[in-house]
């Protein structure tokens, strides 16, 4: 009777089991190994290098360059973005007109595809016809090219992302605002606290769970999108917008270094994992849920 | 005389007369309205709330009773009339300048914040010092009995509890006036009554002008200086629960206040509807009304038991008399057979007649 019950949800979670074990697990635990391993050539097996792949990686400019690029990135999308977020909740969820049109525009980046997106960048960008050298003619500023410069192309590579990020973010907030009942601001009224009182002290520690979730998330994205990179610089000029994530890619896939590659991935995970776990544990008992 | 000056004064909007003589009021609505859209949510009324009165806002849901606590609040912004709090004029101020205090219907807690920082919220707001604010929170918690539950947050107490945390928070802000949104219509029925006690008997100690908004007649019976009934968004009437009780203005009234409600029969001429008994009227009303309690078990008038229902104390006979039914509140002992013919009497001066628009003559 037992033993069949016990089967019974041993098959019941084989379905999910084989696709995460097949797409996650396995692919996570194989790159763990190979990083100890040199990279397989056809006249040459892979062998045990043991620390060898994270040796180089110490000594490899790029794989610095783009950690250094990456930490910035991620500094500047992670607070701007979930600012940006917020502050539009904020706006969408009180009483104004066109209401439902303006939810729906700022929700609109997250709906195009990266690709898309970064090619209409591309064409905001642009040299001598984009559309930010167009409105800077009219202003009589100098030209500029923003892609092309090393000093603004991560900027303007951070811009993108943040612009697409924030939408996505704004429904968590604007869904965790509809939740809180109202009445709460008519008690904050009768007792006179200002927008900014009444922000501080009930809206945000109420937002809490929100925000960890929403911070979670930008993290891991900040580490994760490179797609308008691709697109639009394939981590030029000289390296300025090479995002970790990129640089793992060009090494992985262009230069077929695989083991490296696998020792760069995990480096990454392990970062990654870290910052949530303490995300996750030291914000997490401050919230109220 | 105390009794006189406690009543609200209602007078209606076209001949609004507003004398040096009235009492003192702590709040006045002068043909004030509110209309949402093309809807009228309270048309023009006028009220005077004296001070120190417990004062019922008692009607059908939807008839305009917390719309008008919303407009005294300054929540919701009047589209006509003025309204005065402490003689001046607020029509326009936001809420926290009226000097009002409140306890929402879902009593409205911060979920985040222990007892203690919900019922100082206020006094942070107005940056009370600190020490005024421990010496002022450890006063209230006292008066309502909730020391032990300080630190606690609102998901950690009762229904009970959580509604005195919401009336600390009101009472600690020493306003003069508070009003209520059917504060205890989440309680169960044993806690309410017990609340309802203990409400007045606050109100009186502490000499607070409360507005309470209800549904519940029995409510507004047992705790109001006043009650002023409204429908459809207008006043039907006001006066103390005692006047409205002998002298209903109108068939609602009639009908809304009492449990079980006033009898309301129709006539046929001076007859009761579809029987031989006559009753002493003008040739204006279309409906007698009998309380149920003032019918008594021997008399004149023919009446078939078509059911009781025995409530200890009492039993109630639900009777026909011609095409009309009446309940009679009699003694608990008395038992009756479905079919049976009994005969009924009522004091003269008990009979409430009313006309064809349900106004009473």
């Amino acid at each position: 009777m037992n033993a069949q019950k016990q089967a019974h949800a041993w098959l019941l979670l084989l379905p999910a089991l084989a696709l995460l074990v097949t797409f996650t697990h396995y692919p996570a635990v194989a790159t763990l190994i190979d990083s100890f391993m040199s990279t397989p050539k056809p006249n040459r097996a892979s062998v045990f290098v043991g620390l060898d792949n994270y040796a180089s990686m110490v000594d490899d400019p790029i794989f610095w360059q783009a950690l250094h690029n990456n930490l910035w990135f991620a500094l500047a999308t992670i607070p701007l973005s979930v600012g940006l977020a917020l502050a539009m909740a904020l706006w969408v969820n009180g009483k104004i007109a066109g209401r439902g049109f303006l939810r729906m525009a700022y929700f609109t980046p997250t709906v195009l595809p990266m690709i898309a997106v970064a090619n209409i960048w591309l064409f905001f960008y642009t040299p001598s016809y984009g559309l930010l050298e167009q409105a800077g003619n009219l202003l009589g500023l100098p030209s500029k090219n923003w892609l092309g410069d090393k000093a603004t192309a991560l900027g303007a590579i951070t811009a993108v992302a943040i612009w697409k990020e924030a939408g996505f973010f704004m429904i968590f907030y604007l869904a965790a605002l509809q939740g809180i009942n109202p009445s709460l601001r008519e008690a904050a009224a009768i007792e006179g606290a200002s927008r900014w009182f009444f922000f501080r002290r009930v809206l945000w520690p109420l937002l809490m769970p929100t925000t960890i979730f929403v911070l979670i998330n930008a993290v891991i994205n900040a580490f994760r999108m490179v797609d308008h990179v691709v697109v639009m610089t394939r981590g030029g000029p000289d390296n300025a917008t090479t995002l970790l994530l990129y640089h793992l890619y060009e090494v992985g896939f262009k230069f077929w270094d695989q083991a490296y590659a696998a020792a760069i991935t995990v480096v990454l995970l392990v970062a990654l994992a870290t910052v949530a776990l303490v995300q996750f544990f030291v914000l997490d008992r401050r919230a109220h849920y | 005389m105390i009794e006189d000056s406690r009543r609200a004064v209602i007078i209606p909007p076209s001949n609004a007369v507003f004398s040096e003589n009235y009492p003192v009021s702590a709040i006045e609505l002068r043909g004030v309205g509110k209309q949402w859209g093309g809807v009228v949510a309270l048309s023009p009324s006028n009220m005077v709330i004296p001070e120190a009165s417990f004062t019922v806002l008692l009607g059908p849901s939807g008839c305009g009773k917390t719309t008008t606590l919303r407009l005294i609040a300054g929540l919701d912004s009047a589209t006509s009339g003025q309204l005065l709090v402490g003689g001046r004029d607020v029509t326009a101020a936001p809420p926290a300048a009226r000097g009002v205090a409140m306890v929402f219907q879902n009593y409205a807690l911060f979920p985040h914040l222990s007892v203690a920082d919900n019922v100082v919220f206020g006094l942070q707001v107005r940056r009370t010092p600190k020490v005024e604010q421990t010496d002022r929170l450890a006063r209230v918690l006292a008066l309502l009995g909730m020391e032990h539950l300080r630190d606690r947050k609102p998901s950690q107490l009762s229904g009970g509890q959580q509604q005195r945390v919401a009336l600390a928070r009101a009472l600690v802000a020493e306003a003069r006036i508070c009003l209520m949104d059917e504060p205890l219509s989440n309680l169960d029925a044993q806690l309410r009554q017990e609340m309802r006690q203990e409400l007045r008997a606050l109100q009186q100690k502490l000499g607070l002008t409360v507005v309470y908004v209800t549904h519940d007649q029995a409510e507004a019976m047992s705790m109001a200086d006043q009650v002023v009934l409204l429908n459809h968004g207008r006043i039907v009437q006001s006066g103390s629960p005692r006047e409205i009780y002998a002298r209903p203005a109108s068939a609602f009234a009639a009908r809304f206040i009492g449990t079980p409600p006033m009898n309301l029969m129709a006539l046929d001429g001076d007859t009761i509807a579809g029987s031989n008994v006559r009753v002493d009227t003008s040739p204006l009303a279309t409906h007698v009304g009998l309380r149920p309690e003032h019918i008594t078990l021997s008399g004149q008038v023919d009446a078939i038991v078509e059911g009781s229902e025995y409530l200890g104390a009492d039993t109630l006979l639900r009777c026909s008399v011609g095409r009309e039914i009446l309940l009679a509140r009699v003694t608990g002992q008395a038992e009756y057979a479905v079919g049976e013919t009994v005969q009924l009497s009522w004091p003269e001066d008990s009979v409430h007649y009313f006309d064809r628009d349900g106004k009473r003559l």
